[in-house]
């Protein structure tokens, strides 16, 4: 009887899950590739990682990410984020942030991984290349960024 | 063997001595190192071992690192972005101090138009991040004006174009509601829509994020005759 009952449960949880609507934002949009079926306000983000960036005694090291597709006509940058996997034995290092309109800002950074925040591109526009670069302040600097770019759009 | 240690020594004391020979302290580049810098490389030597600080100092330890770090900056001691153009350092400046309204060249708008417009119909609409050129016609702009009128510049800049993709897609809608991004353009929707009659139909406001333009009027950028 315990059984039966799990079983009715988990067959009626799975049929709620198919047929409750998901937030307004998300059944609005849809992105297939390069494709977006519809247009909606709402807040999103975009995740890119780096390969390793090494700096020896100060020399910048940087790539260039691309956003990708972005949603929406009008989309305004809400906070920035990058988060530092720093090596073993690193030095603190220097990070740097251009985005793609070309404004820069940067931060001093630890040795241990963390989370930076940035707001000084709030407002922008986050669709195209992004750089992120690390400047060692000591002998060598291994890092690997994650930068989110979180946005709205209308 | 003394001898062989004698130039080896040589040799680390010409390579440290050439380095110092190299930095102007007097430069504008020298101290933005030791003002955005200096605090975290003397943190990072308080931090090393006695063996590190030997390889540190052997290859050239501080002033090594402060001559790699003037690379950072310009002549005047403005930080240079990841695209190599100075004077767009926003590091603690407030949104209300850069992000303004200010007169814009009519080549740059005219070049900010025709990107636009370009990568609106190659992509039907879409951002797409791996094809825009949006950063070559900031930087173009960048290139053409002072140092301190870049970010204010830039900034414009970029409200213009917002309005331009704005245009475009209200354009689209117009002869097509139906219409939504990704999908094809409508025929002879963008046809006629010309830079001057968008420019023209846009007003100064304060928007969140600082300045900003809108438009007049709903139908004051279509199709001018």
């Amino acid at each position: 009887m315990k059984r039966l009952l799990s079983v009715v449960l988990t067959v009626a949880v799975l049929f709620m899950t198919c047929v409750m609507p998901v937030s307004a934002a998300e059944s609005s949009d849809s992105v297939e590739g390069n494709n977006i079926t519809a247009i909606t306000s709402g807040t999103t983000y975009f995740s890119k990682i780096t390969r390793k960036l090494n700096s020896l005694y100060g020399a910048v090291d940087s790539v260039n990410l691309s956003s990708g597709s972005c949603l929406g006509t009008n989309r305004q940058i809400t906070s920035v984020t990058v988060y530092c996997r720093v090596s073993s034995g690193s030095s603190p290092f220097t990070l740097i942030v251009t985005s793609p309109s070309g404004t820069v800002a940067y931060k001093s950074c630890g040795t241990t991984s963390t989370t930076y925040t940035f707001t000084d591109f709030n407002g922008e526009d986050p669709s195209g290349t992004w750089n992120v670069g690390i400047s060692s302040n000591g002998t060598v600097s291994t890092v690997t960024c994650t930068l989110k770019v979180y946005y709205r759009y209308d | 063997m003394s001898l062989k240690i004698n130039s080896q020594a040589n040799g680390i004391n010409g390579y440290k001595n050439n380095i110092e020979a190299g930095v102007n302290k007097n430069s504008a580049q020298y101290k933005a190192v030791v003002r955005d810098s200096m605090s975290s490389i003397m943190e990072s030597e308080m931090m090393m071992s006695d063996e590190e600080r030997l390889i540190y100092e052997t290859f050239g330890g501080r002033e090594r690192i402060i001559q790699n770090k003037m690379k950072l900056y310009d002549s005047n001691g403005r930080m240079i972005n990841g695209f190599g153009i100075a004077g767009m350092d926003a590091t603690g400046i407030p949104i209300s101090q850069r992000h303004k309204i200010i007169s814009i060249s009519e080549e740059a708008r005219q070049n900010m138009f025709n990107e636009t417009l370009r990568h609106f119909k190659a992509e039907k609409g879409v951002a797409n991040g791996d094809t825009t050129r949006r950063s070559d016609i900031f930087k173009k702009y960048q290139l053409s004006v002072p140092n301190e009128d870049r970010l204010k510049g830039t900034w414009t800049l970029e409200q213009y174009e917002k309005a331009y993709r704005k245009a475009f897609y209200d354009a689209c809608k117009k002869v097509d509601s139906e219409w939504e991004l990704g999908k094809d353009i409508p025929s002879g929707a963008l046809e006629g829509l010309t830079r001057e009659a968008i420019d023209n139909s846009l007003e100064k406001a304060q928007g969140e994020y600082g300045e900003t333009l809108i438009f007049k009027s709903l139908d004051s950028h279509t199709q001018s005759n």
